[in-house]
């Protein structure tokens, strides 16, 4: 028989029990919309932790340490750290791959820093603000770039590229510094009024502070002696990115190497313009770096040592979505074997006489698996519908939330895909076709004088 | 006849018992207190030079202080390499400030925060173990050939340069000749063995000053930091000379 026939047949066969399969074909519905609603969120995670871990944290696509530097730079930076001669041969070695999109170079590192009265701990961040520019400017992060970085006072580091010795503080330690004034090289008078040295002692030395712009960073060097050196507050950020925006500070590159005294460079990253397995080409970077003699390790994006935000979130959500699947799946499972075995039964004399001409147990399974086939396509369509109504009204709505290791909230957002959307359907009508087969079979195999007399 | 010979052993041996054995040894405190004059503690006034070596990691590096303490303030200022000349240290009691030339402010730092290799800043400075920690004599040992009294110290305060310390001082000179550093946990992470070769008059008496201390890293050996101290004599020192404010010159 024609397939054609079958799906006729089928149909024919689902309007003799509308009450029911209406409550199957809802069934079905509205756990398909509940799978792709939460797949929709879980994408748009993916996809915006994704985009925070490689652009607005600086992973790149590729992350390059120093052998074991990654567990051991803070311990031991000057054995730990890209010396110069590394940086330059990591250059070389990029500038030899077109799918390259830019190369760049951070120094991460901890120290003190005082307003002259008082000292906290900060962990630096030294990066080149030309490359940081086009980073922030990349299209992938330019639906999200808003929540991030954003600015209670001052300006952007790279609006003062001349000026070295500006850095962005985190809100949290201009708050324990008691400093409420930015640098603003256009009011060149505004620290007229700030005393050079500060008597700590005297009653309203809070207010002198606030007014204050001027900081001293202090910190081992790379040697193993102690340096300090000044640096000027160009704005206070809140970066969004919870263990940054604690306690660190950030500026050029070049000013936070003289402060550690050195010219080494903690990693460098790679952004790539197109990227397909990444464990693949983190193996072919690999065998390059080798072959150009450097002795490095070298990380994809989404390694846990170094995007912990990205596979922390992701592992806890996917885990989430796994379990909330299962659920809805097993919903529309015990729905078709409920409504399959009800028919069936309902259906005994009619198997009887339909085995008594010559329909074998497998003939009369496939009857049954075109009847819920045809249900589950409708139903597949209804839940597509109701899933994209539901999912305009919620990001039409702008609902906002907290996600762990992020200080901003970030909007629930639902997305999705074709390829989402073809796993979602397949999974239902196959979950709907075998339990259908399976449960009819059963009975249709009985025999069929028991079939006819039932 | 007999008894009195027994009377006379009874005599004599409660004498020297009393003379050897129940000798009551000096507590704690006093101990303390008389080592940390060897080490530039509790005196009016004195000024010394230190020289770090340290070798960490098969590298080696040297800087050069010279070190002005008075009661429980002193200053120590870089004097080499030239590209460190200047960096000054202040401890102001237990407040510790680091200045650099060519920096508009001092920034407060702590005693704990490594120097070079395994001297932490509070090393170079005068040593103040009496004020600072609470001391117990837990028993005697021999530390190179030389009966010592072995201490436990306990912080008195969070900002002191260590949470704990075992130091054995020389029953003898009473001069503090070896220390393990403990962390919170009580585990020894750094050692470091002294040594007396500087004197000192103080008050028409001699008395000795430290001239070397070796720290070791305890995990590893082979990282080691020698402070060398020469030329100490005694010099009071005007109390503007410690202040925060007179560091910016």
């Amino acid at each position: 028989m024609k397939t054609a026939k079958w799906l006729t047949i089928g149909w024919r066969n689902l309007k003799r029990n509308k009450r029911r399969n209406l409550a199957t074909g809802l069934a079905i519905a509205l756990s398909c919309a509940g799978l792709l609603l939460i797949s929709g969120h879980v994408l748009h995670v993916e996809n915006y932790l994704r985009n925070v871990s490689i652009y607005l944290r600086g992973a790149g696509h590729i992350a390059i340490y120093k052998k074991e530097g990654l567990e051991k730079h803070f311990i031991k930076p000057n054995r730990y750290s890209l010396t110069a001669e590394d940086q330059e041969k990591i250059y070389a070695v990029a500038a030899k791959d077109p799918n390259v999109w830019l190369i760049t170079k951070y120094l991460i590192s901890t120290g003190l820093v005082g307003n002259g009265c008082v000292s906290i701990p900060f962990m630096s961040i030294g990066l080149l603000l030309e490359d940081e520019i086009k980073i922030r400017n990349h299209p992938a992060i330019q639906n999200i770039k808003a929540d991030f970085f954003r600015f209670e006072k001052g300006q952007e580091l790279w609006n003062l590229l001349d000026f070295h010795e500006g850095v962005s503080v985190g809100k949290n330690i201009a708050k324990r510094l008691h400093k409420e004034t930015v640098y603003n090289p256009s009011e060149k008078n505004n620290q007229n009024n700030v005393p050079i040295a500060f008597d700590c002692a005297t009653p309203d030395i809070q207010k002198q502070i606030a007014l204050d712009t001027n900081v001293q960073l202090a910190a081992g060097t790379f040697d193993g002696s102690f340096s300090a050196l000044d640096a000027e507050i160009v704005n206070f950020v809140m970066t969004g990115i919870e263990d940054r925006d604690g306690g660190v500070i950030t500026g050029h590159l070049e000013h936070l190497q003289r402060l550690y005294d050195t010219d080494k460079v903690t990693s460098i990253s790679i952004f790539l313009k197109e990227f397909g397995d990444i464990d693949q080409e983190v193996k072919v970077w690999e065998q390059r770096f080798q072959e150009a003699g450097l002795d490095v390790s070298v990380y994809p994006w989404n390694s846990k040592h170094i995007s912990s935000l990205y596979v922390g979130s992701m592992t806890f959500l996917t885990t989430l979505a796994t379990v909330v699947a299962i659920i809805f799946i097993l919903v529309v499972f015990l729905a078709i074997v409920n409504s399959t075995t009800i028919t069936v039964i309902e259906r005994t004399r009619e198997i009887g006489t339909l085995r008594s001409i010559g329909f074998t147990p497998k003939h009369i399974g496939f009857l049954f698996v075109a009847e819920n086939f045809v249900l589950s396509i409708v139903s597949i369509i209804a839940g597509l519908f109701l899933a994209f109504c539901c999912g305009s009204f919620i990001n039409m709505m702008n609902f906002r939330y907290q996600s762990p290791g992020l200080s901003v909230t970030m909007k629930f957002h639902l997305i999705t895909n074709w390829q989402v959307i073809s796993v979602v359907t397949s999974i239902l009508i196959l979950v709907v076709s075998i339990t259908t087969y399976f449960v009819s079979t059963r009975r249709a195999k009985k025999n069929t004088v028991l079939l006819l007399t039932a | 006849m007999t008894r009195n010979i027994g009377f006379i052993f009874i005599f004599a041996t409660s004498f020297f018992l009393q003379k050897n054995v129940f000798a009551v040894p000096p507590s704690a405190e006093e101990l303390l207190k008389l080592s940390d004059r060897s080490r530039g503690g509790a005196l009016l006034g004195l000024t010394w030079d230190v020289g770090l070596e340290t070798i960490e990691d098969k590298e080696k590096m040297s800087l050069s202080y010279i070190v002005k303490a008075k009661d429980n303030d002193a200053l120590a200022e870089c004097t080499a390499p030239a590209k460190k000349k200047g960096e000054t240290y202040l401890f102001n009691d237990r407040s510790l400030w680091f200045y650099k030339p060519g920096v508009k402010k001092p920034v407060s730092i702590s005693s704990r925060q490594k120097l070079s290799g395994q001297a932490s800043n509070g090393d170079i400075a005068s040593t103040n173990y009496a004020r600072d920690y609470q001391g117990k004599v837990v028993g005697e040992e021999t530390i190179n050939g030389e009966l010592t009294y072995k201490l436990e110290l306990k912080a008195k305060a969070k900002n002191v340069t260590y949470d704990a310390i075992n130091y054995w001082i020389s029953k003898e000179r009473h001069v503090g000749v070896k220390a393990e550093f403990l962390t919170i946990q009580g585990k020894v992470f750094k050692i470091a063995l002294f040594e007396y070769n500087n004197t000192l008059e103080v008050s028409g008496k001699q008395l000795l000053f430290v001239s070397k201390m070796t720290v070791t890293d305890a995990a590893f050996p082979e990282n080691i930091t020698i402070l060398t101290y020469s030329k100490p004599f005694i010099k009071d020192h005007p109390t503007s000379m410690f202040n925060i404010n007179n560091l910016i010159r």
